[in-house]
């Protein structure tokens, strides 16, 4: 994998300061992807084998974290392609315009659980964009190289799924009693 | 710019996604407008609360032992020789007949590393238990496991750097109250047995006398640690528990790990490893280590961790 022994160790030296520091990031990221925790324990095994066989073709001090990620939704991808569950769906971006029908305040009493499981209602073609920038840090730029989607598709996604996260807590404010429409 | 042209830039603007002369056309809009600077500030409340959330949710969390066989399986697979490896560091004018002999080695090699690999030591069930590491007498894989170890000591030499002496942690540290709920019970009053031992072995009037400082429960790159800090002849010294899958207390993992100025003494509790770890020198972490590691090992069987 990287030749003679000394270019292995060193190969190796590098791949354990920048990949490995990184797996907690990728099996988070392939837990909200496949929802559950042995799938994605094998995407996580799975993207780490490749990234090593890869590793020749990754810029050492770049952001290898964009680098993995990739990876780990092209492994994805084939696993939904196995599952049958790569398939055209309905576009429902036009359908969620027409239901968003205010802006909801957002509540300040909350608890993480609460703020899980609503972003968990989300769309994932929307969870998935707001998690990728808001919790993993990823530019507008990295989110479309990774997903292989436009810009402004990463933009228009984001605005919805940051719109419909603050909707699904409205929920439970009301219910305290503490939320009102704007 | 008004609020609609405001809010139409909010997200952008929360993404630091804007061109600079953007960012000031919404500043001076902030700086005339309350509800928008409300608004902003609910949102970019809501953003970082997500972001805590997830990182900090257990459920979002890797599983110690799966992380830890899985580099100890990409460790190996980097570290052992290939076909091609071999084949291409022997140019020479005999290669072929170098070839052939190469050849044979690597079948020889393959053949032998089978055998050592019998061993239930993978990345799918990440049971490294003492018994494989000493049957399967395989020198790479207690190699592995010493790196292993070694890596853990400097996540603990880390956090005690980040946290203890720079409070420059990325997510905030939760009280050992919380850790105990979410965690494991045995963090429930971890400081008052660790301080209890410590005070015993320095009575508060003589010149080693430790002074307690604060212990909480901190994420240092993906590693939750119990952390309690302490001082003692002006240097900062942090006892920081962790839980491992890594084999039982053999002499070879009970090793000294310096990282710079930082000492760490590490030794393993039951299905934790507790590191101590401050500018001392290793004599004087050591005989923190084991005047703590009888009382940590009490406190954690009595909590049923």
């Amino acid at each position: 994998m990287f030749g003679s022994k000394k270019g292995r160790e060193k190969g190796w030296a590098i791949f354990e300061a920048e990949a490995l520091p990184l797996m907690p990031d990728v099996f988070r990221v392939a837990k909200w992807l496949a929802r559950d925790a042995a799938v994605a324990e094998d995407m996580t095994q799975e993207t780490y084998a490749q990234a090593l066989k890869s590793f020749h073709r990754y810029t050492p001090d770049t952001n290898c974290k964009a680098w993995l990620l990739t990876i780990l939704y092209r492994v994805n991808g084939k696993r939904r392609m196995k599952l049958g569950q790569l398939k055209l769906v309905e576009d429902t971006e036009e359908q969620i315009a027409e239901t968003v029908a205010f802006e909801p305040s957002i509540p300040q009493h909350l608890t993480d659980d609460e703020i899980i499981n609503a972003i968990n209602r989300v769309p994932k073609k929307f969870s998935e964009i707001v998690m990728l920038t808001d919790v993993e840090d990823f530019a507008y730029k990295e989110v479309a190289e990774m997903l292989e989607i436009p810009i402004g598709t990463v933009m228009s996604r984001l605005h919805r799924g940051r719109r419909l996260l603050r909707q699904e807590l409205a929920g439970p404010a009301r219910e305290y009693g503490i939320a009102s429409n704007e | 710019m008004n609020c609609r042209e405001f809010r139409s830039f909010i997200d952008s603007f929360l993404s630091d996604e804007l061109l600079v002369e953007t960012n000031h056309e919404l500043l001076d809009h902030l700086e005339d407008c309350r509800d928008c600077r409300e608004q902003l500030a609910a949102r970019r409340a809501l953003r970082g609360r997500l972001r805590t959330a997830v990182r900090t949710s257990p459920a979002m969390g890797i599983d110690q032992s799966f992380a830890v066989g899985l580099r100890m399986k990409l460790r190996e697979s980097a570290l052992r020789p290939s076909f091609l490896g071999i084949f291409a560091s022997y140019r020479l004018p005999l290669a072929a007949a170098l070839a052939g002999l190469v050849v044979i080695a690597a079948v020889g090699y393959f053949f032998l590393d089978r055998r050592g690999s019998d061993e239930p030591v993978t990345a799918r069930s990440g049971q490294v238990t003492q018994d494989s590491v000493v049957r399967s007498n395989n020198g790479e894989v207690v190699n592995a496991v010493r790196a292993a170890w070694t890596d853990l000591a400097e996540l603990a030499v880390g956090d005690h750097e980040n946290c203890a002496v720079k409070f420059n942690l990325a997510e905030p540290p939760i009280s050992l109250s919380e850790a105990a709920d979410k965690y494991g019970s045995y963090n429930r009053d971890l400081d008052r047995a660790v301080t209890s031992a410590l005070e015993k072995r320095f009575p508060g009037s003589g010149p080693d006398k430790v002074e307690f400082l604060e212990a909480h429960f901190c994420l240092y790159k993906g590693r939750r640690f119990s952390h309690i800090v302490f001082r003692q002849k002006g240097e900062l010294i942090s006892v920081l528990v962790a839980d491992t899958d890594l084999p039982f207390d053999t002499n070879a993992l009970n090793e000294d790990v310096t990282v710079g100025p930082m000492h760490a003494s590490g030794s393993r509790v039951g299905t934790h490893a507790v590191f101590v770890v401050s500018a001392m020198t290793d004599a004087e972490n050591d005989v923190i280590a084991t005047t703590i590691k009888p009382a940590i090992r009490q406190h954690i069987e009595s909590a049923g961790a």
